[in-house]
């Protein structure tokens, strides 16, 4: 669905926020984008959505270039900005002259999730508190049931019981046709909802992998101590050393995205390495 | 075709524009007329005669082109402000549609707001009192007596350097697009002034661009200008500046980052 091929870009010739960077997204899944601060993860969904244009290489929706903003690509793909924008309209209002432009708009499920997210239908959208305005967004944004849905730090601004709610709506709007992105640097708030995590770090795309293949790879656990452990990154805790070993025995872990991501910037290469290296096959 | 103009969409595109600007549409032409009336209406009660209809082409000229480049300057701002920019950009309508609405509602629909309010001002101020049996008059724009309407080809022009400015910068659009159209046309009026007595090798009383120039050689006054029949010709040059900051302004709309 989308395709980023050896993609450069930075606001100044002089510095590049990325170099060659290569991403592939498809259908089906909900992907986490992670990455620090300042690391480049509203830049990078820009450029993927044709708001902002690469130096070199391509950004691909369905095959057409993203820059090129045209309709048809506009028209299968929401795109919700960290700050959003809302017009003095009531609810109804603006979904009777928005609603249009998405062919796959469904008023139904506009309806549930607003009822779900607790959003009065009545109400003037710019006179709602920003988390409200932020979870009609969401809730519209899902509705219009688009092959792409790009949002960027979506619970900025969200209350706790709504983080719990948007993560409920969130895995019940996923399905085969769907690709879903949602950037943050709260990696907390993406617990048990994506499928496939990708970090961007230094300037790069360091991992692009389901959580499936990062559990079948690497044991997340607490321990006392690490003595006597193949430790591959270890963090201190309250409740001792949180850690990430490789998977030997074939258990599948909670994956705890904190830490690997932790693990992923703290520029120790071993999970890293371990992640990446090639899979054989037991002969006997 | 379809990805550049598509009629249910321009329309959809067209009533989404006016449900969200209606407020302050309906504002600015609420202003537009409270202006135009304290303006004349303290002219005319000053003088105690109604406006003649030379002063009422003045003002129909100046507040058409000041009123309209204010307007104009402001219709792309929601393209300034990031949040807005990116509900803009990122709705399902083509750049070339998104661009007629505002094209649309600066140009044709306030010309045609403008000449209205303009007319029930001036009703208004020349009816409002007897004038002491004075002659009553009201300016007829179209007429081709004084040509009036010759004023719209000039706001055409200054429509499309300010829609220009309104895409091209992101803040106080209408004093930067006015600046730059104040030094520009200050640059080429010397620039053309110093050319064309270089060309001539001697002092220029008047050169004007695109029109003429006027000049003595021993106490004779010449003036160098087009033959009259072609002198309509230099009503096409802000007719082609226009069609090229128009063309200019929508591949900026093309263009556009955040």
């Amino acid at each position: 669905m989308v395709h980023v091929h050896n993609m450069s870009f930075g606001y100044s010739k002089k510095y590049l926020l990325f170099e060659n960077l290569n991403l592939s997204l498809t259908r089906g899944h909900i992907y986490g984008l992670l990455g620090k601060n300042g690391a480049g993860k509203s830049t990078l969904l820009k450029n993927m959505i044709g708001l902002a244009f690469p130096q070199a290489g391509t950004c691909q929706i369905n095959g057409q270039p993203a820059a090129k903003r045209l309709p048809s690509v506009l028209e299968d793909l929401y795109f919700l900005p960290e700050e959003i924008y809302v017009p003095a309209l009531t609810a109804e209002q603006f979904v009777k002259h928005t609603a249009g432009f998405y062919p796959q708009f469904q008023q139904a499920e506009l309806h549930r999730y607003l009822r779900e997210f607790e959003v009065p239908w009545g109400a003037i959208l710019d006179r709602l508190s920003f988390g409200q305005q932020k979870k009609f967004m969401i809730a519209f944004g899902l509705a219009t049931n688009t092959g792409l849905f790009v949002m960027d730090e979506p619970t900025n601004g969200l209350d706790i019981p709504s983080k719990v709610q948007f993560r409920k709506i969130m895995a019940s709007a996923l399905t085969e046709e769907r690709c879903m992105i949602i950037s943050t640097h709260q990696v907390r708030d993406l617990d048990s909802l994506i499928d496939t995590v990708v970090v961007l770090h230094d300037r790069k795309i360091v991992l692009n992998q389901g959580l499936d293949q990062v559990a079948e790879r690497l044991t997340f656990t607490t321990h006392s101590t690490t003595d006597g452990l193949d430790v591959l990154y270890a963090e201190n805790s309250v409740r001792g050393q949180q850690v990430i070993l490789p998977n030997t025995d074939g258990r599948y872990s909670r994956v705890d995205l904190e830490l690997l991501f932790n693990a992923l910037i703290s520029n120790k290469s071993s999970v890293l390495q371990h992640l990446n290296q090639p899979e054989y096959e037991k002969s006997f | 075709m379809k990805n550049h103009f598509n009629f249910r969409r321009f329309g959809q595109l067209f009533k989404k524009h006016s449900v969200e600007n209606f407020k302050q549409y309906a504002l600015s032409t609420g202003v537009l007329i409270g202006s135009m009336t304290l303006v004349m209406g303290f002219i005319a009660y000053l003088s105690g005669s109604p406006i003649v209809s030379q002063q009422q082409a003045i003002f129909f000229i100046l507040f058409l082109l000041g009123s309209g480049f204010i307007f104009t300057s402001s219709i792309f701002s929601n393209l300034g402000n990031k949040n807005q920019a990116v509900a803009a950009l990122s709705l399902p309508a083509s750049h070339f549609e998104k661009y007629l609405v505002g094209w649309l509602y600066s140009f044709l629909i306030f010309s045609v707001v403008f000449t209205a309010s303009f007319y029930v001002v001036i009703t208004l101020i020349v009816n409002l009192d007897e004038w002491h049996s004075q002659e009553k008059e009201i300016l007829n724009v179209f007429s081709a007596e004084q040509e009036v309407y010759g004023a719209y080809i000039i706001y055409a022009f200054l429509h499309a350097v300010a829609i220009w400015g309104a895409i091209f910068f992101t803040k106080t659009q209408f004093i930067k697009t006015a600046f730059v159209f104040l030094v520009l046309a200050g640059l080429l009026t010397t620039l053309n002034f110093q050319v064309l007595e270089a060309i001539f090798q001697q002092d220029l009383h008047v050169a004007t661009p695109f029109t003429n120039v006027g000049f003595q050689v021993d106490k004779e006054y010449y003036s160098l200008e087009l033959p009259e029949q072609q002198q309509r010709l230099i009503v096409l040059v802000p007719i082609v500046l226009a069609l090229l900051f128009w063309a200019t302004a929508y591949a900026r709309i093309r263009e556009k980052q955040l």
